[in-house]
């Protein structure tokens, strides 16, 4: 294409104009859209170039809003001036007002016409319109005409809603993120069913204030499944039900903040990951419910009633996972409600889980909930305990406040618990310890100090239990500057040397 | 064996490089001659880059395959040490990379010159890269009308 073209600067020092179409046009791509288009002023060569371009990414630039209003205006003449026959890359992020409806559609048209690969439309940077009361007539109803693409890859909508045609057909889908959009109960099993090449499927507090249902529709290729929810702004009243007989990942994170989750119909190989790292008091929503028009007595009530809710919630879904295989990273909170399960004498579940990783601080209503945890997982084999500095919030929770009505002394108590775990692991040959937190951060080779190690927490007495692994090989004790694994001299004692495979 | 496998490259000034088979692979170009003649002991002629440019893209292709696993950031120091050059060399780079077909140095010295492009006033631009303006003023003036949005 170069060849034929005539090249102004040729024998000049104006090297760059030499480049060919393709390049410059590759160049122009990496370039905020009035930049490319301000090249159209360098000189004849470089007139029409930005008309080609093939990535379209207009986002806040800064805090300066007047060139985003800028770039949103430029974008309607791009759409009408643009010369080449594809877009890989449409994606465009503002803060939608019903006014721009007519004007979004031409570009999500004009998009699926030059048949886009990725499309990502994200109507609400800064949850802008979330702050706002927001009701569906805020939102941008997405173009019906997306679900009939064929070209695209990567869909990602957020702050839209979804109205489907007659026939959704999506040949090429891939990957799909729906962040907090309202869908119908039949909308995601609609997607599924009409997307043969779907992998992944992300969704992000979508129906915060309703029902979710995550049908994926059967006899599919297998496919990943996304799960995020953190409290802020979910009804806890409301539920979710998966359906998910072909998905093979299955990921939760962030919180659970509903109070019911039911998965029917799972795969017979389903992985499950449930990694929450989501915050307490975002996920009981405390502050809310501490007033009450009775007075803030019954405030305490209806918290407590809500933490049991939860604490019952998330049990369930555990025990709706029993035969997938599960991969667990806890937080305090997750380790604490548990805590409540077993000192109200819940039964342990029996759980297929082979790795489990707690973040927590051992503090004393910590352990009750990881002998739960424990308890309810025989097959364990990796166990990983971080530990950081002790989480005021969390001490001075209403979830503590229910734990300590059932106060128990810890060296009895493990000692009447360590009989449960005579035989119990099959697996455990593996436990590390991480401790990021506290003073005793290194050691000298040879002079490792348990007690220095675990100061101010519960470790001996989750270490003592553990012990009863008959496979465990040894314990990896690390800090921020050391690591260091272990095993036990013998069975019968309680001294530590250093382990050498 | 086929790690310690040479492959003898000449430039377009007649020097010769001779190169570990692997380091020459990520150039496609080269990989579909490899692969079409298998030419044992044969010279590759590359006659589109001189041997400054060619000893310069060499070592890109030698530091990506030797410290593939060194992290990230110690990549992307090295990657923009490389492409901090005057105009000239990254125009003859990239017309290497081109010619070679090596997309990773491509996009590599794109991002550069982009870099170079951004937050630029159009003459500053003309300035940084030697363009000639060979609009009259008029058609200056109708493009910045047209396309107001784009001039603040």
């Amino acid at each position: 294409m170069a060849d034929t073209e005539t090249i102004p600067g040729e024998h000049s020092d104006d090297f760059i104009s030499r480049l060919s179409h393709e390049l410059l046009c590759s160049i122009l791509e990496r370039l905020p859209l009035d930049e490319a288009a301000r090249t159209g002023v360098l000189s004849q060569r470089w007139k029409d170039l930005w008309k080609y371009t093939a990535f379209i990414d207009v986002k806040p630039l800064g805090d300066d809003s007047s060139r985003l209003h800028r770039l949103i205006s430029g974008l309607s003449q791009f759409v009408r001036l643009h010369q080449s026959e594809r877009i890989d890359l449409f994606s465009v992020k503002f803060t939608y007002n019903p006014d721009m409806h007519s004007q979004v559609d031409s570009w999500v048209l004009f998009a699926i016409n030059k048949h886009v690969r990725e499309l990502h439309l994200d109507f609400d940077v800064g949850d802008d319109n979330v702050a706002g009361d927001t009701d569906d007539g805020t939102r941008y109803e997405l173009h019906p005409f997306v679900f009939t693409s064929g070209s695209l890859v990567h869909l990602g909508l957020k702050f839209c809603t979804l109205k489907f045609p007659s026939s959704v057909r999506l040949s090429s889908l891939k990957v799909v993120t729906l962040h907090r959009i309202e869908l119908a109960d039949d909308a995601l099993e609609m997607i599924t069913s009409n997307s043969p090449l779907l992998q992944q499927l992300s969704l992000l507090e979508c129906n915060r204030t309703r029902d979710l249902f995550i049908h994926v529709a059967p006899n599919r290729g297998s496919c990943t499944v996304m799960i995020e929810e953190n409290s802020y702004d979910v009804n806890p009243s409301s539920r979710m039900d998966i359906r998910a007989p072909d998905v093979e990942d299955l990921f939760f994170l962030g919180s659970l903040p509903r109070f019911k989750y039911r998965i029917t119909d799972k795969s017979a190989c389903l992985h499950v990951n449930i990694i929450l790292h989501g915050k307490f008091v975002e996920f009981l929503g405390e502050e809310e419910h501490d007033q009450d028009q009775d007075g803030n007595q019954l405030g305490v009530v209806v918290n407590e009633l809500g933490i049991q809710r939860h604490e019952e919630a998330f049990r369930e879904l555990l025990a709706n996972l029993q035969d997938a295989v599960v991969v667990l990273r806890a937080y305090e909170w997750c380790i604490r409600l548990l805590s409540l399960s077993q000192m109200q004498d819940s039964e342990p579940l029996s759980m297929n889980c082979t790795y489990i990783e707690l973040s927590t601080c051992l503090q004393k209503w910590d352990l009750p909930g990881i002998i739960f945890i424990l308890k309810s997982c025989r097959k364990l084999e990796k166990l990983v305990i971080l530990t950081a500095n002790i989480d005021e919030t969390m001490e001075a929770s209403q979830l503590t406040m229910m734990l300590m009505q059932h106060d128990y002394e810890e060296s009895s108590y493990i000692t009447s618990q360590i009989q449960c775990f005579e035989g119990h692991f099959e697996s455990l040959r593996t436990v590390e310890f991480k401790n990021t937190a506290g003073d005793y951060q290194s050691w000298e080779h040879g002079c490792f100090d348990l007690h220095g190690f675990f100061s101010g927490s519960q470790g001996v007495y989750l270490l003592n239990l553990l012990n009863k692994s008959s496979k465990l090989e040894y314990v990896v004790f690390a800090t921020n500057n050391q690591k260091q694994a272990f095993r036990l001299k013998n069975k019968e004692s309680d001294c530590w040397v250093p382990y050498e495979p | 064996m086929a790690f310690t496998k040479k492959v003898t490259l000449k430039s377009s000034d007649g020097e010769l490089f001779i190169i570990d088979r692997a380091v020459a692979l990520q150039s496609r170009t080269i990989q579909y001659v490899l692969e079409d003649t298998n030419p044992v002991d044969a010279i590759i002629p590359v006659p589109a880059v001189d041997a400054r440019t060619l000893s310069k893209v060499l070592e890109y292709c030698k530091k990506h395959l030797i410290d593939l696993n060194t992290d990230f950031e110690d990549y992307s120091k090295w990657d923009k040490d490389f492409v901090d050059a005057e105009v000239w060399m990254l125009y003859d780079l990239i017309m290497a990379a081109d010619y070679l077909h090596i997309p990773p140095l491509i996009d590599l010295i794109c991002d550069k010159i982009a870099s170079m492009f951004k937050g630029q006033t159009p003459d500053k631009i003309r300035e940084i890269f030697n363009i000639d303006n060979d609009f009259s003023k008029e058609e200056e003036e109708d493009f910045k009308k047209k396309s107001g949005w784009a001039f603040k």
